[in-house]
């Protein structure tokens, strides 16, 4: 039987009684911290198609994100956070956490409430002023899900509603190890298969329906933390920081079911790398998932759309898999708190989509420069060149509609912290 | 799994309006039991010997926690500041070397703040940043005492109006350490 209701009561909780509770003890005691972020950007594409509705290759002015953290220490074990967003010019309200941890231990703590996954790095380090680039890599917004296709990018990490408890230990001389297990409610979808998104190209003529496989989405309700099934998923993440050297690195595995009915597993597995110096810093990630899903669905109609698909029909169970390796140098700094900074990454997903023409299955090579003005305030210009893989079988209404085989962006933009 | 999470869910947040509630100044003493913290230690992994020194100095005479600020790089992006909120619950935060500068950069505490063996400046006090540092480390400035026999700390009332103190000659910097302590707390 379908439930809605561990998530209705999930949602309606963190709305009614967390948010209210950390307003509540806001005023009734002084023991609270508000911090944040922002950052506006100037994002110029070149080669993308038209999309009706839309033009991507117009250039547009976005307030990306607004971030305030409050933190409120009911003890010194236990503190109670949230972090509120406003994205997308502002038109978009997200509690990105809210949840209470408990330290039970020096060792051990709980955190219970709509909390990130912890799955790989990224996600668990997302906002830009802690990262070199603005953009996320594949392997956060394309693979692991996150976000949807870029027309509906909202910039919000993974979270969920669920439990998780952290468990570390201190080897002697050698490093830390720290252990997370979460359960969480998972991704789900409504439709028959995992990745039902569809976009709508204008070339001029048919308005045919594509179906870019752009990621293990999730999909409105999942987005509310409402699950589509009873089923919750588990995630565990397995890091490692080294004490003789500023690198850490870990696995991550998450394993759920993501189908209505409880029947289809969605697996994944990756693996994380970073090293962080004053004047060096090297990252990497790699993950790999398995979907289970049914074969010969149409997924523009499973989306309840209408009109031709001119890509394909599902081929079944499929893996998908991505990776990035960035590194930056920061040659200059002065007054201790201003330097410049190099950035370059590459990416790729594999989307093994084994359809005709995919367009989201591509690499990119990205390049940045990071001014640090003060010492909460950066100016950061990137450039990225994406090619997709297999353009020769691009389906003649993707090219019409304005559709290259290599796409370009630059993005300068304003960050602060504080 | 479903039921067993709606249960533990619904404990949680009757757990967390309850304890909001009890935090209210007029539930205060309801606490007493649990005693606040005097002193945290904040350390890296590295600094083991510093840690074990400081708490051995600090005796049974005030209660002591640890705080290992390795932790902060497998920690979320809130990471910094749950550390900073829950280090200013202790009426003194004592920062040992550099490790804590670098991860904790750019932090004010609502709660005392000693030094400890480092001249770095990247984490300070709204109440009062003081430095205890050996010989060979130059605090940034402000009123410095030098001390070498310890009668120089004998009188709480010099070292409260010091910004620092260096020790010198015989003085055992721990012992030092636990007269900054008694005087400031």
């Amino acid at each position: 039987m379908k439930t809605k209701n561990t998530g209705h009561y999930l949602t309606r909780a963190i709305l009614y009684i967390i948010l209210p509770g950390m307003l509540c003890g806001l005023l009734a005691q002084s023991s609270i911290r508000i911090s944040g972020y922002g950052n506006t950007h100037l994002m110029d594409h070149d080669g993308t198609p038209n999309l009706t509705g839309r033009e991507l290759d117009k250039s547009f002015i976005q307030l990306r994100e607004f971030s305030l953290f409050f933190d409120m220490a009911i003890t010194d074990a236990i503190i109670a956070s949230t972090e509120l967003e406003a994205s997308n010019n502002g038109n978009d309200y997200t509690a990105n956490y809210a949840y209470v941890d408990i330290q039970a231990t020096d060792n051990l703590s709980f955190r219970v409430g709509k909390l990130l996954v912890p799955f790989l790095s990224y996600n668990e380090n997302k906002p830009n002023f802690k990262q070199n680039l603005m953009s996320q890599p594949f392997t956060a917004w394309n693979l692991a899900p996150v976000v949807p296709v870029p027309i509906e990018f909202h910039g919000v990490g993974w979270s969920d509603a669920g439990a998780m408890v952290n468990w570390n230990t201190f080897i002697e001389d050698v490093g830390l190890l720290d252990v997370k297990l979460a359960v969480i409610n998972g991704l789900g979808s409504e439709s028959n298969v995992l990745d039902d998104n569809a976009v709508q190209l204008n070339d001029g003529a048919g308005l045919p329906y594509v179906r870019p496989r752009d990621g293990l989405i999730q999909n409105d309700e999942a987005s509310e933390l409402i699950d589509n099934n009873g089923n919750k998923a588990t995630v565990i993440k397995i890091a490692f920081k080294t004490l003789a050297f500023p690198m850490d690195a870990g696995l991550s595995w998450y394993r759920g079911k993501w189908d209505n009915n409880d029947s289809k597993n969605l697996e994944m597995l990756g693996g994380h790398f970073n090293w962080l110096s004053r004047n060096w810093t090297f990252k990497g990630e790699y993950v790999v998932a398995a979907v289970e899903q049914d074969a010969g669905l149409d997924p523009v109609a499973a989306a309840g759309l209408s009109g031709p698909s001119s890509i394909n029909t599902t081929v079944g169970n499929y893996n998908m898999s991505a990776y990035y390796a960035e590194a930056s140098a920061t040659p200059f700094h002065w007054d201790n708190s201003r330097y410049l900074k190099f950035v370059a990454r590459y990416d790729a997903v594999d989307t093994n989509d084994k359809a005709v023409f995919n367009p989201f299955d591509r690499s990119r090579i990205t390049v940045g420069l990071e001014w640090q003005l003060g010492k909460n305030t950066r100016l950061r210009y990137e450039y990225q060149r994406s090619t997709i893989n297999d353009f020769d079988k691009a389906p003649a209404p993707y090219k019409n509609a304005g559709g290259n085989e290599t796409i370009e962006m630059h993005m300068p933009s304003l960050i602060f912290s504080f | 799994m479903k039921t067993f999470l709606n249960k533990v869910l619904v404990a949680y947040f009757a757990m967390t309006a309850g304890l909001i509630l009890l935090n209210e100044p007029g539930y205060a003493y309801l606490w007493a039991g649990q005693g606040g913290t005097d002193v945290y230690i904040v350390h890296s992994g590295k600094d083991k010997e510093e840690k074990s020194a400081l708490k051995k100095a600090l005796g049974g005479d005030f209660k002591v926690k640890f705080y290992n600020v390795d932790l902060l790089a497998l920690a979320d992006y809130s990471g910094k500041q749950k550390a900073i909120i829950k280090l200013e619950k202790a009426r003194i935060v004592i920062f040992i070397k550099d490790a804590p500068h670098e991860l904790l950069e750019g932090s004010t505490l609502n709660t005392k703040v000693i030094i400890f063996n480092s001249g770095k400046d990247a984490l300070k006090s709204k109440v009062k940043t003081f430095y205890l540092v050996d010989k060979t480390i130059a605090p940034p400035g402000g009123n410095t005492v030098r001390a070498s026999s310890g009668s120089e700390l004998n009188k709480a009332e010099a070292i409260r109006n010091a910004d620092a103190v260096v020790v010198d000659g015989a003085l055992d910097i721990y012992k030092a350490a636990a007269l900054v302590v008694a005087a400031l707390l």
